[in-house]
């Protein structure tokens, strides 16, 4: 009865016995303290204790907002005790100069921070990761010199101190379950959001930058919001310490302050949700433990602590039990060990075209008589050097156009013009009727250009179903909820392309575990799930076997005749080019040498003084 | 002459590369065949040493290298051509080949710039441009230049002919023929199965991470293990 309750994975079973535990802990402090007390009343008391879990709590929501950056979406901010800070002067400003009660000041807390954080987050966000990271530390000091030197507002070197706060505030015990009731809703909403579409976006946003935007991720707004949201729940976890501690002051939004939610979220793990809880729990005990009776030598002691665990188990404490449980599968010999079906790049060999084809939506037709894709004098110079010069080329829509050329002929520049990579020099693009040039690269993704990269670039930790769902959900636009379940949206139609696409094993593997082979494939299931009006090509078949080679390409025509897909490819396989292309323009020094059908091109001499050599004539 | 022995392959709990032999003669291109995850890539690397959990002998020009480090098999004459030709991109051209220099060795001829670019005209032209602006013809020519400077007994290509153009695989075939002259034994791991055998003296084929046939290249184009394996 009770067994068909429990979830099925160990992993899940793991987690649940951890947020029961820490649950039960939480709920038990004042129990526990009040034992204390008892067992050893010359030494403890619990109104210290409950404190003390007060405090826990308070950095434990600390931490966990700033691993919506640092976890979630890769990004390192230096700022986060700024915010924390502007949240504890917000409640204590309300309160000592406005005469606002101290929970309602912790209700506009949030709201207050998050206007600094969004603010700020603008300029911090002009520049991406190193440079993001030193802009933070920069907003961080104005604010930190902002609080220390307005003394009128907000007195200075002194702080804010002499809080009204109400009597039944005052009981500890009070405190602790208030603080308590708001962490926990903190928390539940920052999780559900990490479980949302808007979630899904900052993993691939953490996993790939570049290709996040390829999928349709306005990468930096996603950034900007979660640095406000983040700020705005720092906020909370400041006005809580306003509360409890009655005081706010510069120190707080020092930039060395930032080290407490970085450590808290290391030690307990930034790959999880509870990491940094758990984290918080540990960094309250070792600093009242060790802390108390070394003062002066915690931190060397807590800074080994964080040595070991990130060389031990980079996990953080979270990941303990499951590292214990691989060292125990590793020592125990006689069982037969059940290792995971590997992927032997064998996915395109089993690639089913027709089931791959029923997975793909119908491309609407575009007016037939312009062209899908018209490029007009596009030029691109890169310092003295001409990339691309003056190139002038239509691609009609169904067209199966093939793009060759000597290396360094500028193919890769006119591709990374096209999809917004490059800004253009001079010329113009249009595709469908509207005027692309210079747009950035996530808004022509949107407008229905896909691309395939020669290097695979998909998203490592993530698995196979994920990289394709969230795909989905970043193209659609879905992604801009921060509510739902991410993981239960257009599960069934990954599932059935990548099954059709030879990758149905492996759909729960982290597709950077992928052979290279296979990996291939699941660009291409990424690119063929957005339902993009044109496809671009980076050498397809770079890689693969012949039959792996003619599966693929038979994929790709039959796209393009059942499903009106254009694709745009380049190529050094000339079987491929000139069994699979209807057009082909070869480009040479950056310009258009010739377009034509594969056979006019083939016979052209300069064609093959540059590009073809003498090529046998076999086909 | 490199001779390798019982090599075996474990990345964590899966084994790999399973018993492998391989000898590449001096003055001898020996090609590695096989699809895609054969474990043509994994054999290369573990050879130069860059894989650990690598088990077996390597024995290159006499000297065994099997407990060395990656950069003491270097100095000890095996030379690598990492797949996709990585270079060093802030660096320029010169600077490229400069930073492999190693003593010349015995008697054979002394690999120097100047030698480089003899057979590299384009490379002197470009030497002092960063190698992160080359084109793929380009870069390919820089990390087989790179390599030689190292006066290496035998050379590791990894999948050179990837992603280069018709005319450029051609002179790459060329080139192959003509670095044999020059003393050195290659290791030639390739996908474009034309291209390989047309400049091999012997190929080996690889299927799940093992050597499953090996035999003279001229016989090798017209055999059933090359249908049989590579699906051609």
């Amino acid at each position: 009865m009770l067994a068909s309750l429990l979830p099925g994975t160990r992993a899940a079973r793991v987690r649940l016995a951890l947020v029961a535990g820490l649950g039960l802990l939480a709920l038990l402090v004042p129990v526990l303290a009040g034992l204390h007390e008892n067992v050893d009343p010359d030494n403890a008391s619990a109104r210290f204790d409950m404190i003390l879990g007060t405090e826990a709590i308070v950095l434990g929501l600390w931490a966990v907002s700033f691993n919506l950056m640092l976890g979630y979406t890769g990004m390192v901010s230096f700022a986060h005790a700024a915010y924390y800070g502007v949240g504890a002067y917000s409640v204590a400003i309300l309160n000592t100069k406005f005469h606002m009660p101290v929970l309602l000041a912790l209700l506009l807390a949030p709201f207050i921070t998050g206007i600094f954080g969004l603010v700020t987050g603008v300029f911090a966000l002009r520049a991406v990761r190193l440079y993001f990271s030193l802009l933070t530390l920069a907003i961080s000091q104005l604010l930190f010199v902002v609080a220390l030197e307005w003394y009128d507002f907000t007195g200075g070197d002194n702080g804010v101190h002499n809080l009204k706060i109400p009597d039944n505030l005052l009981n500890a015990q009070n405190l602790y379950f208030i603080v308590l009731a708001v962490a926990v809703v903190c928390l539940a909403l920052m999780y559900l959001l990490t479980r949302s579409p808007f979630g899904a976006a900052l993993l691939t946003i953490r996993e790939n930058r570049q290709r996040a935007s390829s999928v349709g991720l306005n990468v930096k707004a996603y950034e900007l919001a979660v640095f406000t949201i983040a700020s705005a729940f720092a906020g909370v976890a400041g006005g809580l310490y306003a509360i409890y501690d009655q005081q706010a002051y510069p120190q707080l939004l020092y930039w060395t302050s930032n080290a407490q939610p970085v450590v808290i979220a290391l030690l307990g793990g930034i790959g999880s949700f509870l990491g940094p809880i758990v984290g918080a729990v540990i960094f309250t005990y070792l600093s009242t433990t060790i802390g108390k009776s070394a003062p002066f030598q915690f931190d060397i002691v807590l800074g080994a602590i964080v040595l070991a665990v990130v060389l031990i188990a980079p996990g953080g404490f979270i990941s303990i039990p499951s590292l214990f449980a691989r060292l125990r599968s590793r020592f125990r010999r006689g069982e037969v060990e059940q290792a995971p079906e590997e992927s032997a790049g064998e996915a395109m060999a089993s690639l089913k075209v027709g089931s791959a084809i029923a997975a793909t939506t119908q491309v609407a037709v575009v007016r037939s008589e312009v062209a899908l894709l018209k490029i007009e004098g596009l030029s691109k110079s890169f310092g003295g050097l001409k990339a691309v010069r003056d190139v002038n080329l239509k691609v009609r829509q169904g067209d199966l156009h093939a793009i060759i050329g000597p290396n360094g002929a500028g193919k890769s520049t006119l591709f990374n013009l096209i999809t917004g990579l490059l800004k253009p020099t001079s010329g113009s693009i249009t595709f469908a009727g509207h005027d692309i040039t210079g747009k950035a690269d996530y808004s022509i993704a949107k407008a229905g250009i896909g691309r395939a990269f020669q290097i695979t670039n998909i998203f490592p930790k993530l698995s196979v179903r994920q990289n394709v769902q969230y795909s989905m959900l970043a193209f659609r636009g879905i992604t801009r909820r921060p509510f739902g379940f991410a993981e239960r949206i257009f599960r069934e139609e990954a599932d059935q392309l990548l099954e059709s696409v030879g990758l149905g094993p492996f759909v729960d593997l982290p597709a950077g575990q992928l052979s290279h082979g296979d990996q291939r494939a699941l660009e291409l299931a990424i690119s063929i799930a957005l339902g993009s009006k044109l496809l671009l090509l980076d050498e397809p078949t770079a890689g693969m076997s012949p039959y792996e080679t003619e599966k693929a390409m038979e994929l790709v025509r039959r796209l393009a005749t059942e499903r009106g897909l254009t694709l745009l490819f380049c190529e050094h396989d000339m079987s491929v080019v000139f069994n699979t292309a209807h057009t082909v323009t070869v480009m040479n020094q950056g310009s258009v040498l010739v377009e034509g059908t594969p056979a006019e091109v083939r016979s052209n001499p300069d064609v093959q003084r540059v590009y073809l050599g003498e090529l046998e004539t076999s086909a | 002459m490199l001779e390798v022995r019982g090599l075996n392959v474990h990345y964590g709990k899966s084994h790999v590369i399973f018993d492998l032999d391989l000898t590449v003669a001096d003055q001898q291109v020996l090609t590695l065949l096989g699809r895609n995850g054969a474990g043509k890539t994994t054999t290369l690397k573990a050879i130069i040493g860059l894989i650990p959990g690598t088990t077996g002998s390597v024995v290159v020009a006499g000297t065994d290298v099997s407990r060395m480090p990656a950069h003491k098999r270097s100095q000890a004459g095996i030379a690598y051509v990492p797949s996709g030709a990585r270079c060093f991109s802030n660096l320029t051209v010169a600077e490229n080949l400069e930073l492999a220099a190693n003593r010349p060795r015995g008697s054979r001829v002394a690999w120097d710039k100047t030698r480089v670019y003899e057979i590299f005209p384009k490379l002197e032209a470009l030497r002092s441009n960063m190698a992160a602006g080359l084109s793929g013809g380009e870069r390919q020519m820089l990390a087989v230049g790179r390599a030689l400077m190292s006066n290496p007994v035998v050379l590791l290509m990894d999948e050179p002919t990837e992603g280069l153009a018709p005319v450029v695989v051609q002179a790459l075939g060329r080139l192959i023929n003509d670095l044999k002259g020059t003393g050195v034994g290659i290791l030639l791991a390739e996908q474009n199965h034309q291209m390989a055998l047309k400049v091999a003296d012997r190929a080996a084929f690889m299927e799940k991470g093992r050597v499953v046939e090996e035999m003279d290249a001229a016989r090798a184009g017209s055999s059933e293990v090359l249908q049989k394996i590579l699906g051609v």
